[in-house]
């Protein structure tokens, strides 16, 4: 087998070898075993590289100086291959050395049968491969690597593909724990996200009712990888910052096993999970952000037209808590009772027309209120400018915040929020800046409002409720309302006057518009058909003159009127209608009718006939005439011509009772439902003898005794029961004995006149004087008469002109009448 | 000039002062001044208005006054105005204090000598 050698020998004489010494100290490892794998003869170069003596190896099995991997090799293929080829080539096979190492080899196996003896022995020539086999063993771990590698970045992949998916920040803790759990093994991945205005970290995720938070003072490698804005790595944890556009938004801490490695390219992998979760994380908040404007956006723009939507400003503010509640805060509270604070001074009233007092100012909506608030916290928040909402403590421990509502640079009251809102927060002061202007100004637009109506109200009371004539022959009552949801008063004006001894005029008129200004038209138009009246020109005349009056009068223009006098000797009726619903009859035993004639415009109309026309007709006594504004007969969905029939039909129903209640029948009738959207004026003249009584008493003291006596007996007279009249005794006797001292002040000889009417059951009385007034001292003595004619009768109207009215009214109880 | 609307009696150790008719603005002064007169000091006063057909606000003054004279002398008073009578209406309607009012001269004597 070693033939080759012989030249070598010849050529080159040089070394001196013999075969032995070639044997042992080969190149290679030789062993000789037997079938069984008893070593028979192993030479020095496998000794010198396994570290055994030859006795150690001779005579044992080959197998016991294998690695188990190589044990299993021989037996499984080395043995079948040799015994079917008779050799093997190139085997890797692994060698335990003497120190328990091990060295890698390949190996050429030889079978060499002896056909004399038909024994048989191995031969092995052994290779150190270690130098090969660690080259490979590099080799395949760099593919595993590789391996591993492409399975990190498909986890990281699939983490950055959730991510892009999300639109809640706290969805991304998910994606980032199975990131950390599938590429990088952790033990425990934690989110931390970084408050957006404190210095705060806070665990994020399904951790629980309680988040930890940490600050970023805290030394532990959260908080120092923010501040690196880089992988921080400390026992057994690595975090790595969330960071987009260069700013950190939150770290992911990963945690590990004790003793393992964090190889250099799992860090960068770190760094790009820090980086992709955080751009994630950055699209949500800006995704978060926008949605969080727009329903701010919406939410204010829904809140300014529901506060329009109620009139008083009290309605306004119960509107407000509810519309806050639980969108904004899970309790609000509106206080307006700011300005009748220390200097309430300077700040307006916040109701002037309240008439329920603190109640109305505080209102709230949730559990737990209202909390109460002092003058205090009223001052802070008044001073508080641009430094809101200012925080609060509540009673309980709650805590809240306080912000001003305010209104033309002034602070007009407190909004108070507290628990967590159901909208997505939290709010930007700007937010709530502008949630607070635009509901201080709708609250104090509402009051200013509020202030105007009433304003409008007393003037168009006043008005209303002036002298009434009393006469026997005829009788005049009237309802107004105003609509229920408008919050301007309306121009409608009835009037009832004597136009002489034998006349009585009565007109019902609708200025156009709304408002102070309408009233105040009202007001002067009606005093115009009074005195036009007065001159007795007929019904036509006054028309024309009209026309010239809202000439100079451009609020007037366009006001319709019905006006009728009636003579009270002849019955004689003349009526004319400017643009006005035409006045309904009740001829006694008949249907009423509608009086179409005597028609014409507006006043002051270009467009319409200004022709002035009126009718005239003879009413017997037992009539009855009703003059109305639009209002009453208008119905939203029904044609004109419907809401005149029903008119028609409810003053037949009601033909025989006292005007009084007919009138406040037939306005409830007309209006129930879907009536009452407008100003309503409704006015009814009744011609015909009702019950009178008429003293002039002189002004002294000793002579109201009598009269007492004399008014008692008419009222006795008419069926009125005891129990009812001496309270309306008591009334006059007060109302008579206050002319004579302050009207006429002692001076005996005044003439105090006394009238009273009875109409179904509604006693009319009136007690008038020439004297002039003289305001008295306010005394509780002198409060005690006016208190007592206040409480004995429903209405008191005194009315100072030249001398003083006082009209009384009562509704009599328990009359047989 | 003694007014025959007023009348004043003892009954044990009170006295006792009756009005009659009618106590208005015409002669509430007078009614008054009267009382005051007339009603020398007693352990207590009794204003019995039994007998008064009708109170105006100026008898309500009169009133007053008669009350506060007599708290002045130390005197205990009590009005006497019955039930269910116009003149007790009046006091109700007005707010007269209702621990100074009793039914029947005997309630208001039984209280003063108690």
């Amino acid at each position: 087998m070693v033939n080759p050698l012989e030249p070598v020998e010849t050529f080159i004489p040089l070394l001196e070898e013999s075969a032995e010494d070639l044997y042992e100290r080969a190149p290679c490892g030789y062993l000789s075993v037997l079938p069984d794998g008893t070593v028979a003869r192993v030479n020095q170069t496998f000794l010198d590289w396994t570290g055994y003596q030859r006795a150690e190896l001779l005579g044992h099995r080959v197998q016991n100086f294998y690695t188990i991997g190589g044990r299993i090799f021989h037996e499984t293929h080395l043995g079948p291959l040799l015994h079917m080829q008779g050799e093997v080539r190139g085997v890797a096979l692994e060698f335990r050395r003497a120190d328990g190492s091990r060295l890698d080899t390949l190996v050429n196996v030889v079978l060499r049968r002896n056909p004399d003896t038909a024994s048989a022995v191995l031969r092995m020539t052994v290779f150190d491969a270690t130098d090969r086999r660690s080259y490979e063993r590099e080799l395949l771990g760099e593919r595993r690597r590789a391996e591993r590698n492409e399975d990190r970045i498909r986890v990281l992949q699939e983490m950055v593909a959730r991510c892009a998916s999300i639109d809640r920040a706290e969805d991304i803790v998910a994606p980032i724990a199975t990131a950390g759990t599938e590429a990088f093994e952790a033990t425990d991945t934690v989110v931390w996200l970084l408050h957006p205005q404190q210095p705060v970290l806070t665990v994020t995720g399904p951790t629980g009712p309680v988040s930890p938070s940490v600050g970023l003072d805290d030394p532990g490698p959260e908080a120092r990888a923010v501040h690196a804005a880089e992988v921080v790595s400390a026992d057994g944890r690595v975090v790595t910052p969330l960071v987009a556009d260069g700013r950190v938004l939150g770290v992911v801490s990963f945690d590990f096993s004790a003793g393992r490695r964090v190889a250099a390219d799992e860090v960068e992998l770190m760094r790009t999970v820090g980086r992709q979760a955080g751009q994630a994380l950055e699209r949500v908040r800006l995704h978060e952000e926008t949605t969080r404007r727009a329903w701010q956006t919406a939410f204010l723009a829904r809140l300014g037209r529901d506060l329009d939507e109620a009139v008083g400003s009290a309605d306004r503010a119960r509107r407000l808590v509810c519309l806050l509640v639980p969108d904004i805060a899970q309790y609000a509270q509106v206080d307006l009772t700011l300005a009748q604070a220390t200097d309430g001074a300077t700040a307006p009233p916040p109701f002037a027309t309240s008439a329920t007092g603190y109640a109305d100012d505080v209102v709230s909506q949730g559990p737990g209120g209202p909390w109460p608030i002092d003058d205090g916290l009223r001052a802070t928040v008044r001073a508080a400018g641009e430094n809101i909402p200012v925080p609060l403590a509540g009673p309980d421990g709650r805590s809240g915040l306080v912000l001003p509502l305010r209104a033309r640079n002034a602070v007009i009251g407190i909004l108070l929020l507290a628990g967590s809102p159901a909208a997505p927060g939290p709010f930007p002061q700007d937010f709530l800046l502008a949630l607070v202007d635009r509901a201080g100004l709708a609250l104090e637009n509402a009051r200013l409002a509020e202030q105007d109506r009433e304003v409008a109200r007393i003037l168009q009371r006043s008005l209303l409720v002036s002298e009434r004539p009393t006469d026997p022959r005829f009788h005049v009552a009237t309802v107004y309302r105003p609509a229920e949801d408008r919050l301007e008063v309306g121009g409608d004006w009835y009037d009832a006057f004597t136009t002489s001894a034998d006349s009585v005029g009565v007109v019902v008129g609708d200025v156009v518009g709304r408002g102070i200004r309408a009233a105040s038209a009202m007001g002067q138009l009606r005093s115009a058909v009074r005195a036009l009246a007065k001159a007795r020109c007929g019904p036509a005349a006054v028309l024309r003159h009209m026309d010239d009056f809202v000439a100079t009068l451009e609020a007037g223009r366009m006001t319709t009127l019905a006006y009728a006098e009636l003579a009270l000797d002849t019955g004689l009726l003349r009526y004319a209608c400017a643009g006005h619903p035409p006045p309904l009859l009740l001829l006694p035993d008949t249907t009423p009718r509608y009086l179409w004639d005597g028609r014409s415009g507006p006043l002051g109309t270009h467009a319409a006939s200004r022709a002035r026309r009126e009718a005239e007709l003879t009413l017997p006594r037992g009539s009855r005439l009703l003059l109305y504004t639009d209002g009453l007969v208008e119905r939203r969905g029904e044609r004109i011509d419907q809401g005149l029939d029903r008119l028609a039909e409810a003053l037949d129903a009601r033909r025989t009772a006292p005007i009084a209640s007919l009138t406040q029948e037939i306005s409830d009738g007309m209006l129930a439902g879907e009536g009452g959207h407008d100003d309503t004026c409704l006015l009814a003249l009744a011609f015909d003898d009702a019950p009178r009584f008429h003293t002039d008493v002189p002004a002294r003291m000793s002579r109201i005794s009598p009269l007492r006596t004399e008014l008692n007996d008419w009222l006795a007279a008419c069926q009125v029961p005891e129990t009812e009249r001496y309270g309306i005794v008591l009334a006059c006797s007060e109302a008579v004995a206050n002319a004579i001292e302050h009207g006429y002040q002692g001076d005996p000889s005044g003439v105090v006149s006394v009238t009273a009417a009875l109409d179904g059951g509604l006693l009319d009385l009136r007690v008038s004087d020439t004297g002039r007034w003289r305001a008295p001292q306010a005394t509780v003595h002198r409060g005690r008469g006016l208190a007592l004619m206040g409480r004995l009768m429903d209405d008191l109207v005194i009315d100072r002109g030249t001398g003083t009215n006082v009209l009384m009214r009562r509704q009599l109880r328990g009359t047989t009448r | 000039m003694t007014d025959e609307r007023v009348t004043v009696h003892g009954e044990r150790g009170c006295a006792v002062v009756r009005l009659h008719g009618e106590v208005d603005h015409g002669n509430a002064e007078l009614v008054e001044r009267d009382v005051l007169t007339t009603t020398r000091a007693a352990a207590g006063v009794v204003i019995d208005l039994t007998g008064v057909t009708f109170l105006d606000s100026a008898g309500l003054r009169c009133l007053d006054q008669l009350v506060t004279a007599f708290r002045t002398r130390q005197a205990p008073v009590l009005v006497v105005a019955p039930d269910g009578g116009a003149v007790r209406g009046t006091l109700d309607l007005i707010g007269f204090l209702p621990d100074l009012l009793a039914g029947t001269l005997d309630e208001a004597l039984a209280e003063l000598t108690r």
